[in-house]
């Protein structure tokens, strides 16, 4: 029996059923009345609401990201929300800027505000992760680790799709405008862009380490426009979106004279000039399925079971109108490469 | 909609004692009141009304939790991310944590967080808080520390940091007036926005003084809001559409490329807030700056004072000012004839 029956019969919302057990001030008397009556009726025990009772506090989930700034996130939380907002719980966030340090205070201080906490994109190291681990269930969006709940997307297999893309239009060289040292998603990428590379005979470069933010497209396009690719990649779409900016700045024409490409598949790559082709990667489905892997857990954990389940979502390429056949004549410098830039080769 | 009807309210004490609901709040709370007479009828009215403060949602403890939450609508939209970050800076110098919620601009799920968070928390920021002053009044009984950015309301005990929307709106009025625009169009937002008001409040008051004539769609709050609601105020002839915020710019934009209407030739487009995207894409929006960390962080200290020594509520506002770009331009020539 779930909140959901006992909303139906009762004809009111699950958050009214929800806020008849745990605030009941907030619900008029005939309707308190009516659900109580249902759920007893049909045996529904609202475990956590009835926590919540004694506690005044109902059971939630902490997410915690590197930048809400990145609408990678805001996505992400839409479908934690949605599948935890089912089990009656709600979604408390933290922000990191990037900060691995931060990360781990934050999980630190969470733990005791929330039921089980999921990481999306954690940048703490192997290290500072065994030392939180124990705090509190952890699941991780993005990143992968082993004996806890995970959910990935298969970007080696985008990169490929991305890198097949620019071989059929012709390239021949192209660059990276590598994310984060400590990203999982930016080893992954550049697997796929390694294997692909060999696959297809496009030469990649890499370019970076760069922030995952618009400015540092900016600084990026420069170093770009300073070797002669003639296509770009880019570690996701806010960093291709500077590209795109600094690119038009210095009147070099996309894609007519620059392919670019982006990656994770955010709302604003579809509205830009010229529309960004990129690498879908799953944000609410991701989010729901980490929620729901953590709450099977956390169902189990009263039984004694560990949880090693793991979820991989595919990654989509969508090609829209920043990627051509390469120009004649590259628009960088010939022949001199960037300082900084280096062969992207095998490990 | 369940209303909190079945047991009585700050707002009806406040009713019975003829008192302020700040009063009602700093009475019922312990906090000191100078005048015993106006104690001694604030707590006779909580008495023969029978009220009773939320005991769930009372369960916060002053400076333990060394966390401060905050409540926002949408964290889709990058202006809250922003306003956010800014509260963030100002709360890490606290040696503070943020806890941070999305209602999902659900006006129901906006109160159950506040209730969520306050066992949790040792203040909270709403961020354009959605729920009725009804609701807000029921909140200022529960006697957590509270500042609210981008929403004001009189009586009630809270702090509040506002962006002065109408500055900004007139401006852009001026603007388009001065390009020679006569008939211009607004893309609205949501009806629970205290910032629509404040836009509508500036726009109709500058087109007024300007001789510009305005219609007004509904639109809302995202950029899909805006494609939609584009075709309807195009068929009544503007020449120019000012949007609630970025997003619902963007939407727009879409809208008439797809229409195969070039901006600023055949429209001239402007939004709100500033958004750092809105300057990446196509065409680069004419828009009204919105200091959205500042406002931010000035909400976070704020109610940094607020904790420290329970200082009476005021309002601050913060000014907004048009930024023109590329998207706005002299109308198109009228059809002769």
């Amino acid at each position: 029996m779930t909140i959901h029956h006992v909303a139906q019969r009762a004809r009111v919302s699950a958050s009214t059923v929800s806020r008849a057990f745990t605030t009941p001030e907030m619900v008029r008397r005939d309707t308190r009345e009516r659900v109580l009556r249902v759920a007893d009726e049909v045996g529904y025990r609202p475990n956590r609401a009835a926590r919540g009772l004694i506690t005044g506090k109902t059971a939630n989930i902490g997410l915690i990201v590197p930048d809400l700034g990145n609408p990678l996130f805001p996505a992400v939380l839409k479908g934690a929300q949605a599948r935890a907002q089912q089990a009656d719980h709600a979604v408390f966030l933290a922000d990191t800027d990037e900060n691995a340090d931060l990360e781990v205070n934050l999980i630190k201080a969470m733990a005791k505000q929330v039921d089980g906490i999921v990481l999306c994109s954690s940048r703490m190291s192997d290290k500072q992760r065994r030392a939180v681990e124990s705090l509190t269930p952890l699941t991780f969006v993005y990143r992968k680790v082993a004996d806890v709940p995970i959910v990935l997307v298969d970007n080696a297999d985008g990169m490929r799709q991305a890198v097949e893309h620019l071989a059929a239009l012709g390239h021949r060289r192209a660059a990276y405008l590598a994310g984060p040292q400590a990203s999982w998603s930016n080893r992954e990428r550049r697997r796929g862009l390694r294997s692909a590379s060999r696959a297809t005979g496009v030469d990649v470069i890499e370019l970076g380490p760069f922030a995952p933010r618009f400015e540092a497209g900016l600084q990026a396009a420069d170093l770009v426009l300073a070797t002669d690719v003639t296509a770009v990649l880019a570690y996701n779409d806010l960093i291709a979106l500077g590209v795109l900016n600094r690119l038009a700045d210095r009147g070099v024409a996309v894609p007519e004279q620059m392919s670019v490409i982006g990656f994770d598949g955010i709302d604003f790559a579809a509205m830009c000039t010229p529309p960004l082709t990129t690498v879908l990667i799953p944000k609410e489905a991701a989010g729901r399925a980490a929620v729901e892997l953590l709450l099977d857990w956390l169902d189990q954990k009263s039984l004694g079971h560990t949880a090693g389940a793991q979820r991989t979502l595919g990654t989509q390429l969508i090609v829209r109108s920043s990627t051509a056949a390469p120009p004649r004549v590259s628009a960088g410098s010939n022949g001199r490469a960037a300082r900084g830039a280096r062969q992207l080769k095998g490990d | 909609m369940t209303s909190p009807r079945s047991r009585p309210t700050v707002f009806d004490v406040a009713r019975s004692a003829q008192v302020s609901i700040a009063t009602v709040s700093r009475v019922l709370n312990g906090r000191a009141v100078a005048d015993q007479a106006l104690v001694a009828r604030v707590r006779s009215a909580a008495r023969e009304l029978g009220y009773r403060p939320n005991t769930v949602a009372r369960d916060f403890r002053h400076g333990v939790t060394r966390t401060i939450g905050v409540i926002v609508p949408d964290l889709a939209n990058p202006f809250f991310p922003d306003v956010v970050k800014g509260l963030a800076d100002d709360v890490t110098e606290g040696d503070h944590r943020l806890l941070i919620a999305d209602c999902g601009e659900d006006p129901d799920e906006e109160l159950r967080l506040v209730g969520e968070l306050s066992g949790r928390c040792d203040g909270i920021v709403l961020c354009s808080p959605r729920m009725s002053a009804e609701n807000l009044a029921a909140v200022a009984g529960w006697g957590i520390p509270l500042v609210c950015t981008n929403r004001e309301l009189d009586g009630l005990p809270f702090g509040t940091v506002g962006v002065d929307s109408a500055i900004g709106m007139a401006q852009a009025v001026e603007h388009l007036a001065a390009l020679g625009h006569r008939d211009i169009g607004y893309l609205a937002g949501p009806t629970t926005s205290w910032s629509d008001r404040g836009r509508r409040a500036g726009l109709h008051s500058a087109a007024e003084q300007c001789g510009v004539s305005v219609s007004v769609t509904l639109a809302g709050s995202t950029s899909d809001a805006g494609y939609q609601a584009l075709p309807d105020l195009l068929r009544r002839n503007v020449t120019a559409v000012l949007a609630f915020n970025d997003l619902v710019a963007l939407g727009a934009l879409a809208r008439l490329r797809e229409l195969g209407l070039d901006v600023p030739t055949a429209l001239s487009v402007v939004g709100f807030d500033d958004l750092p995207v809105a300057a990446f894409l196509g065409p680069p929006l004419t828009t009204v700056i919105v200091p959205k960390h500042e406002l931010g962080r000035r909400a976070g200290a704020m109610l940094r004072q607020l904790l420290v020594d329970g200082a009476i509520a005021r309002q601050e506002r913060l000014p907004s000012s048009l930024v023109v770009r590329e998207s706005t331009g002299p109308p198109r020539p009228r059809p002769a004839g």
